[in-house]
């Protein structure tokens, strides 16, 4: 018996799958620049991480892997002292410049009155004018009405220059938001205050997370005005760091400052989780 | 007849436009009142002062016979259909059209009884749990709907609902509307620019133009009897004509077209010899003939036809009557004139249309 192919009717041609020919791998210049850039941007960071971990007093050659510094780290008081100030300055400013800059920055975008557009600009000027000189100027102003330096007077300076940022991301969002949906809430019954928090808001939250994210961010680094409006009694991470280094950088430096990279790469790794929601 | 919604003489400024002139008028209840005009006319600045969204610069707005000028859109019996929908994004289907009910503060189950009701109402039954953007746009138009109807308002204000809809799905939810307004028995105030949705649709209808009101009435009234150039000429095609009168004549008015045409007309008390008028006549009111005919006596007149455009279902002749009269011939297929052509681009023919069909505009 004769089983050649023919004898079968030819099956139809199911559409398979194009498969394209794979794209043979080859590195263009583009991508020899790209990897520059990032070099360029994380190898500060990483030979900073790396020395972290090196068992020698010295930030120079590569004498072994250790933990002591992180456990010298967690044995300085000083240092664990200035993270707690940090931390505490931070969300406080925080919280406080994410309900003033956004209810400012509702209000300006809600309401037109006389002499908008020059407070307006007077909010944003803490974004342009030098730290240097903001610092210096709030340190003047504290001596001058006698308030005492100290973890209250990093908070209120903080919060001064966190408002404008706050602002800026709240009223980028605000300026997308579709004036017909407030419009909307109240044409089914909700008054001003419920519309506010069932419908502004919400749309909003995007964009408070961001500046909340900012805002605790730029808290936290801060060095220049918290420098100058510190006390005796609180002292920043930063500033501590600071008058570490002024007698040698010490690899402690490098392991409490590879923590608080690692705090905020968790923290924009959330920010991103949260938004994509 | 109950009167749900009154205007008295309500003007609307912004800064340098008057976006609503000196407009009055009263919508009856359980009416569907169409508020028709080119863009820019002031419709929707007229439905954001009854919702509440705008105060009059002059005048009164009465909803159930009370003055509203100063009462916020949340102390009125009235909800919109916006005209972007204006659906909560961060809200499903369902929460939606909660929103205004929860707001009375209704118990929960009967809210989500309303909610389930007004969703089998507008037809999308098993959407609940979606999010506005994961909806079609008529569905999202269905929503809007949904929304507001399940408050039971005195009124509803629909602002171009199906505007950003394709027309064939346009010409079903048309229907839709409309039966869904008499089975929910609610005033409708409709903003259209569409002659065509307006007239379909509506029990009266309010002309617009720069403000003002041009015309308030019955489909039919205003598209038989427009009384401005401005109606003639927004709704419908129409055929102006310009002249000056001549005779007064027992039953008829003569006038004398720039064109030196004498056209007969229903005769007119009020208006004396010499006086200039405006008329307008619609195209399928005219009719075509090859040759001059002895039964209709009046209002003949020869031509040439300079264009031919075939529609479908009909055929517009654009007749020359002179150097600048043009006028334009809307014959239907079946009608027993057409049989006679078939005429084309060239041809002389002859016009002609019954002098009560002339229709004399105020302008
Ligand atoms: N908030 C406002 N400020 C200034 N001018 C406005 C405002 N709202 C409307 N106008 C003006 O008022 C006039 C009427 O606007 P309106 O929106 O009522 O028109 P419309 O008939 O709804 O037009 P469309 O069919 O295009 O929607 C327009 O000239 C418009 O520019
Ligand atoms: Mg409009």
């Amino acid at each position: 018996m004769k089983n050649t192919p023919s004898q079968y009717p030819s099956l139809p041609a199911f559409p398979h799958p194009c498969v394209p020919p794979s794209p043979r791998p080859h590195i263009s210049w583009l991508d020899w620049i790209t990897g520059l850039g990032y070099l360029f941007l994380y190898a500060p960071i990483l030979i900073l991480i790396v020395f972290s971990f090196n068992n020698s007093r010295f930030n120079v050659v590569w004498k072994g892997f250790t933990l002591d510094w992180y456990i010298k780290l967690f044995e300085d008081t000083k240092i664990l002292e200035a993270l707690k100030v940090s931390l505490i300055v931070a969300l406080a400013s925080t919280a406080i410049s994410l309900v003033i800059g956004t209810l400012t920055a509702w209000a300006m975008y809600r309401y037109s009155f006389k002499g908008k557009r020059i407070l307006e600009g007077v909010l944003y000027l803490p974004i342009i004018i030098p730290d240097i000189v903001m610092g210096i100027s709030l340190t003047l102003f504290f001596v001058l009405i006698k308030f005492q330096l100290g973890m209250a007077s990093i908070i209120i300076a903080h919060v001064a220059f966190n408002i404008s940022f706050v602002m800026v991301v709240v009223r980028a969002r605000l300026q997308g938001l579709d004036r017909t949906l407030e419009e909307a809430a109240m044409d089914l019954g909700a008054d001003e205050v419920t519309t506010f928090f069932k419908v502004t808001l919400p749309l909003l939250s995007p964009g408070l997370i961001a500046a909340a994210l900012l805002a605790f961010t730029l808290s936290f680094d801060d060095f220049v005005i918290s420098f100058f409006t510190a006390g005796v009694g609180a002292t920043p991470l930063p500033v501590q760091i600071y008058s570490m280094v002024k007698l040698g950088v010490s690899p402690v430096v490098n392991a409490i400052s590879t923590l608080v990279l690692i705090i905020s790469f968790i923290l924009v790794i959330l920010t991103e989780k949260l938004q994509r929601k | 007849m109950v009167i749900d919604v009154e205007l008295r003489n309500v003007t609307k400024r912004f800064d340098r436009t008057t976006a609503v002139d000196n407009l009055s008028l009263q919508v009856y209840r359980g009416e569907f009142f169409s508020l028709l005009g080119p863009s820019g006319c002031g419709k929707t600045t007229t439905l954001r002062l009854i919702a509440g969204f705008e105060i009059p610069t002059e005048g009164e707005i009465l909803i159930n016979n009370q003055i509203v000028n100063h009462k916020r859109p949340y102390e009125r019996n009235v909800n919109t259909v916006f005209q972007n929908y204006a659906l909560f994004p961060h809200l499903t289907v369902a929460e939606n059209i909660a929103f205004g009910l929860e707001r009375k503060k209704l118990p929960r189950t009967e809210i989500r009884q309303r909610v389930a009701e007004a969703l089998e109402l507008v037809q999308l039954t098993g959407l609940d749990h979606r999010y506005p953007k994961q909806l079609s746009g008529g569905q999202q138009q269905r929503v809007a709907l949904a929304r507001a109807i399940v408050l039971k308002p005195q009124v509803l204000l629909l602002d171009e609902p199906l505007g950003a809809l394709d027309l064939k799905l346009r010409k079903e939810m048309q229907l839709e509307l409309k039966n869904l307004q008499h089975q929910v028995g609610i005033t409708f105030i409709y903003v259209t620019h569409d002659q065509e949705e307006a007239l379909t649709m509506s029990d009266r209808i309010a002309v617009l133009n720069q403000g003002r009101l041009e015309q308030l009435g019955a489909p039919e009234e205003i598209y038989e009897y427009p009384k401005t150039r401005f109606v003639a000429d927004f709704i419908g095609i129409s055929n102006f004509f310009k002249g000056k009168i001549t005779g007064n004549t027992g039953q008829r008015l003569e006038v004398e077209t720039e064109d030196g045409l004498i056209v007969k007309l229903p005769k007119e008390d009020h208006l004396k010899i010499g006086e200039k008028v405006h008329f307008s006549v619609r195209p399928e009111k005219m009719w075509l003939m090859s040759e001059m005919s002895s039964k209709n006596g009046e209002n003949q007149f020869p031509g040439f036809i300079e264009r031919k455009i075939y529609t479908g279902n009909a055929t517009h002749f654009i007749v020359s009557l002179s150097y600048t009269q043009k006028v334009t011939v809307l014959l239907q297929k079946g009608d027993r004139e057409s049989k006679r052509g078939p005429w084309t681009v060239g041809d002389k023919v002859w016009i002609s249309w019954k002098p009560e069909d002339s229709v004399i505009l105020k302008d």
